[in-house]
């Protein structure tokens, strides 16, 4: 029977992420009484544990350590489902690339759409922000007003002058390195402030392209503007911080890092519990949010009318996949302010469902509940330098090409930033297993056993050294215009284990993101001839992220950055968005949808940082109302 | 010696990381309920894994701390349940040709269907088999049997049915994998190595296998 929570909250929070958990860290230091619903599991016991599930995973996948286990490919049997990589990479078992569109498998049903979406999330304590890579960006100025200034996209109802603190803060809470100064030279104004560590060490990738690519054009609509290889910001200590390690450069930042030297939400939830103020209930899905139906038209003045007055969350113990029991209990809790902190797809999901539950519209009055879904489509480019470079070691990624995020070329084509990755082949070719394996098997899959040779001994022991050693990436993190197409919907059959119906998408990916693949294919073309490096860049129909691009008649792959954005957008007008500058909705006074859902552009940057300052700004300006 | 556990958690996937484009078809169920008894590793598979390697059997044979934890015991235990008639086939073709073939000689024998032909395909027969998944077990930690299956489906019948799929063998042969080593690197999630590292070039080849005699 469901029972009616008798402790009374000044605030609960909806999801345990980077939002949620860093929102109720806020709160909590303010003495407000929070309560955080996590649909998944809580703090792991040891870290250990996940660290254990990642060695062991064959497919070691951005969710690989996490449960539940990313490959049972059974959503409709899993208590809290999650996209995941392998729905998107395993081919069935007719050969067709990905099961994309085999809703038994995928968590992501699809209708009419084109394409899939690349990215996936986490569903546990943490969230997604267990694996985020730690990159820490800010945005350029012109990146909140991409309308305005380039016809493309929306506008933000603030700027960056009004997020420019709560970076500051945010940087400092993450425990960001980098080097202002150098940040500052290449965009945003970081005024007096600096980060509260060094920068990194670049890599010696990094410092090759830097030697062989600074101060040169790279795009032929930039010809004005020259490259230049800067450190990137990133959540990873430099020195000792906050009681955590400084980095050892373990490879690993996705999926997680070992010593834990790279900032997690783990740690923000250990923060917050820590205040003393804030409970964490974990294994509690919320489904929908309540409003008093009732006197909605006789009583009260209209913002007493249009108060959420509960969240409705349902109960299980097994996370295992597919799940041997499900649902265990519902329980509704009320506040005095709720915070849907949930993860973009699984804000706009649990809205659209609170709709259809309380037969009113929740916080949708303007029908933009869902809609401008945005990631980073990646150009991944790959090749062998001339020298070794000695990849597979270091953070990720240390470096990038920040030079090019912004400029008038962006009324014609979307922009991108360069990411360089420490990883060798490991995102765009498996490696090092598919290259070493095409020399055991005499294959070619990895594209550098052209002879299909066998080799064994010192041949094949110095080969794999001389190739692997030499090996690097790229990855183009193309922006994506918002776009209400782009959207996403409640399942009209589809549910998971505990009966809730699951997200329906609708994705494409629009011409001025094509232009954007080609410029930026142009552009790795030319980074290839400036470093000596032979360029092995191979796009494949055998993938389901794949187009054809009808303009220089070939195809494109892409890959997902994980930057889910949209789906709940701020702006200055209740009729054309979801929530206000505070992400507060225009509908429910006392309900704030908060994450990266409320970006109105995504820019080039990963959007974490922001998302970050975002929320601060929410619990400063708008919840505690400062 | 590790007994390695939580067996019930591994996937059964192919070799992989982040979103690859090179998937592949047919991703088989895992099998192995158990890890298998540890087996003492007799000498000639350690020497038959350095043929085929090209790493010395003095390093191959290094124990592992902190509890002189014998790689070799473990991944011949797993092929002596997994391929056991290839493995003795491997060893009985072993003993016959030690003496006249070099080590670069008796590995291309046991790998390439033409010994003296690198690019005339693979080694079908058993002894083909148990030489592949015991190199792979080295490189990667992982026994390869599902990947066998797929690039030679005459390995089937080498390889019992519950060994006829790729799991990673414990979270130390992850660690301990050579193909790491090969690339101056260390595995992905895992290392001893200090800050700043990344900055300049690792250690030579040599200093990770100082038992081998590189050209």
């Amino acid at each position: 029977m469901p029972t009616t929570e008798k402790t009374h909250y000044d605030v609960v929070i909806v999801g345990s992420g980077f939002a949620g958990a860093n929102m109720a860290y806020m709160l909590g230091q303010k003495g407000k009484k929070v309560l955080i619903l996590e649909a998944g599991p809580g703090i792991e016991r040891s870290r250990e544990d996940y660290l254990e599930n990642f060695y062991l995973n064959t497919f070691k996948a951005p969710e690989a350590p996490y449960p539940p286990d990313a490959t049972a490919l059974a959503p409709a049997k899993t208590n809290v489902p999650r996209p995941t990589i392998p729905e998107l990479v395993f081919n069935t078992w007719d050969a067709k690339p990905g099961r994309w569109r085999e809703p038994e498998q995928s968590y992501l049903s699809y209708q009419q759409s084109q394409l899939p979406f690349a990215s996936t999330y986490e569903r546990l304590a943490g969230g997604t922000g267990n694996h985020w890579m730690g990159t820490a960006l800010r945005m350029t100025d012109n990146d909140f007003k991409t309308l305005s200034d380039y016809g493309h996209g929306r506008d933000w109802p603030i700027g960056y002058d009004d997020l420019k603190k709560y970076y500051h803060q945010a940087e400092n809470l993450i425990g960001v390195s980098g080097d202002a100064a150098e940040q500052q030279s290449i965009g945003p104004d970081f005024g007096d402030t600096n980060f509260p560590m060094r920068a990194l060490p670049k890599s010696k990738l990094d410092q090759l392209v830097a030697e062989r690519v600074n101060g040169k054009s790279l795009a032929v609509d930039t010809e004005d503007t020259t490259a230049q290889v800067t450190v990137t910001p990133a959540g990873r200590n430099s020195e000792p911080y906050q009681n955590r390690r400084v980095c050892r450069g373990n490879t690993n930042c996705t999926p997680m890092c070992p010593i834990q030297a790279k900032y997690d939400t783990q740690f923000a939830l250990r923060l917050a519990l820590d205040t003393g103020n804030v409970t964490l209930q974990s294994k509690a899905v919320v489904d929908y949010l309540t409003v008093d139906t009732s006197d909605l038209n006789t009583t009260g003045s209209n913002d007493e009318k249009k108060k959420i007055t509960g969240v409705h969350y349902l109960t299980y113990d097994d996370i295992s996949a597919p799940a041997k029991s499900g649902k265990t209990g519902e329980n509704t809790v009320s506040a005095d302010t709720y915070v849907l902190a949930a993860h973009a797809i699984e804000n706009a999901k649990i809205l659209l469902y609170s709709t259809k539950k309380n037969g009113v519209n929740i916080a949708n009055s303007s029908d933009q509940v869902g809609r401008h879904l945005m990631d980073h489509p990646v150009y991944l480019a790959w090749g062998l330098t001339s020298e070794p470079v000695y990849g597979y070691r270091g953070p990720l990624s240390t470096s990038g090409i920040e030079s090019f995020r912004d400029g008038g070329f962006r009324k014609q084509r979307a922009a991108w930033r360069i990411e360089i990755g420490n990883e060798g082949w490991n995102w765009p070719a498996t490696d090092p297993y598919t290259t070493a394996q095409d020399y055991i098997y005499g294959t070619n899959t990895g594209q550098l056993n052209e002879n299909n040779t066998v080799l064994s001994n010192a041949e094949y022991r110095d080969t794999c050294n001389e190739k692997l050693t030499r090996q690097f990436r790229v990855g183009f993190l193309v922006e994506q215009e918002a776009d209400p197409e782009n959207r996403v919907m409640l399942s009209e059959t589809l549910v998971d284990h505990l009966g809730i119906p699951r997200p329906e998408l609708r994705y494409n990916i629009s011409d001025y993101v094509k232009a954007g693949f080609r410029s930026a294919k142009a552009a790795s073309q030319k980074l290839h001839k400036l470093m000596d490096a032979k360029e092995y860049t191979k796009a494949t129909t055998e993938v389901a992220t794949h187009w054809f691009d009808p303009v220089d008649k070939s195809v494109y792959n892409y890959a997902g950055a994980g930057h889910v954005c949209g789906t709940h957008i701020m702006g200055d007008k209740p009729e054309n968005s979801v929530v206000n500058d505070k992400q507060q909705s225009w509908d429910h006074p006392n309900l704030y949808i908060a994450g990266c859902g409320s970006m109105p552009s995504i820019g080039t940057q990963n959007p974490t940082l922001t998302m970050l300052a975002m929320c601060l700004r929410t619990v400063e300006e708008g919840i505690l109302g400062v | 010696m590790t007994n390695p556990t939580n067996i019930g958690r591994r996937t059964i996937l192919k070799g992989g990381a982040i979103g690859t484009l090179y998937m592949a078809a047919g991703l088989p169920v895992l099998a192995v309920a158990d890890f298998p008894k540890i087996e003492k590793a007799p000498l000639e598979f350690v020497q038959i894994s350095s043929a085929l390697l090209g790493i010395d059997a003095s390093d191959l044979l290094r124990q592992v701390a902190p509890d002189n934890h014998s790689m070799a015991d473990e991944y011949y235990s797993i092929i002596y349940h997994g391929c056991r008639s290839g493995l003795n086939k491997m060893i009985a073709k072993y003993r016959k040709v030690s003496r006249r073939l070099s080590p670069q000689q008796i590995g291309n024998l046991f790998l390439r269907a033409d010994s003296s032909q690198p690019n005339a395909g693979i080694r079908q027969d058993e002894i083909g088999t148990a030489a592949r998944l015991s190199m792979q077990m080295w490189l990667f930690g992982i026994w390869y049997g599902g990947t066998e299956m797929n690039h030679n489906p005459e390995s089937i019948s080498a390889i019992p049915k519950k060994y006829q799929n790729d799991f990673v063998l414990s979270s130390r042969a992850y660690k301990e994998g050579w193909i790491w080593r090969f690339a101056q690197s260390h595995p992905m999630g895992y290392s001893q190595l200090k800050f700043g590292h990344w900055a300049e070039p690792p250690p030579a080849l040599q200093s990770y296998m100082p038992g081998t005699q590189l050209n």
